[in-house]
């Protein structure tokens, strides 16, 4: 099993605990909220040099709070649901909120565990979402979204 | 001596063959020295290539595992790199072709509106983004 280095495992206060493993090499190409959006090649965030789904107005601030990271997982399909509960038929995300703003996004195996991408580090699979939550950088996971697991993600994103 | 400042003297002094450099890292920021050295005047005569990397490297360590492009155009040691103006331009496209990053923000502050127009399909795609930025740098003979 793959770990990250134990200077990067040290930031995470309660990975060891939890289980996770090294899926990816690093990349600064794309980050955790492209990754869950199964894009492996772009960086997503709403700024002028990140992939957002939804572009603002010219001279329009870009739409960073929660709601607007919602709409942008609206985009592709997902829908807010009530727990990080696995379920028959559906495909969940989690977006991790820290200090009221979205910080990191983990999206769930068909086994219930979750993947996610640690910013320019590593992709990796952990056993809960408490894995990566921590009190200052992601914050913990407070918003989820499910869609259904057959739902065609490629034509989605070549509309996009 | 800082763990940092130790760090960009043994550059400087890697790359001066022996003169002993005259700045140091305080605060998070590089300055000049006033010590009783001899060798150099002051931190403008540090090679911007190796101020680049010095701040590419504590930027990269500082932002860690951070996703948000904001936070990290925000970051102190990205700042500095902006604040080296002109010079570190060809420093940054050299970046660019070895490891696309997000380097956009710092050649748009310090170019302006002679900044190449990135295609609106590209947003995003930092190897294509790079690949705008590297050309326009060829074609100004900047690397």
């Amino acid at each position: 099993m793959q770990r990250l280095s134990k200077e990067r495992e040290a930031t995470l206060p309660y990975i060891l605990k939890e289980g996770y493993e090294v899926k990816s090499k690093e990349t600064e190409l794309y980050n955790c909220i492209a990754f869950v959006a199964d894009d492996e090649w772009r960086h997503w965030w709403p700024n002028d040099d990140g992939y957002w789904p939804i572009r603002p107005p010219e001279n329009t601030p870009h739409d960073d709070t929660i709601d607007g990271f919602v709409a942008a997982f609206q985009t592709i399909g997902y829908k807010t649901c009530d727990d990080q509960n696995l379920e028959d038929g559906y495909t969940k995300i989690a977006i991790y909120v820290f200090d009221g703003k979205p910080a990191h996004a983990a999206k769930q195996l068909p086994d219930g565990r979750w993947k996610s991408k640690l910013g320019p580090w590593e992709d990796i699979e952990h056993n809960t979402l408490r894995a990566v939550e921590d009190d200052f950088l992601y914050g913990s996971a407070v918003v989820f979204m499910r869609r259904e697991t057959n739902y065609s993600e490629y034509a989605d994103v070549s509309k996009i | 001596m800082p763990v940092e400042s130790e760090a960009l003297f043994n550059k400087g002094a890697e790359h001066q063959a022996g003169k002993i450099p005259q700045w140091s890292v305080e605060n998070n920021s590089i300055v000049e020295s006033h010590g009783d050295y001899p060798a150099m005047e002051s931190l403008h005569q540090v090679p911007v290539g190796i101020r680049f990397e010095f701040l590419r490297d504590l930027w990269r360590q500082d932002i860690g595992r951070d996703s948000s492009l904001t936070n990290i155009t925000k970051n102190k040691y990205y700042s500095q790199i902006i604040e080296l103006k002109t010079p570190v331009v060809p420093y940054i496209l050299k970046e660019l072709q070895v490891r696309p990053g997000p380097w956009f923000f710092a050649l748009r502050s310090i170019i302006k509106d002679d900044s190449p127009k990135i295609p609106n399909e590209y947003i995003g795609n930092f190897k294509k983004m790079s690949e705008v930025w590297v050309e326009w740098g060829k074609h100004r003979g900047m690397i």
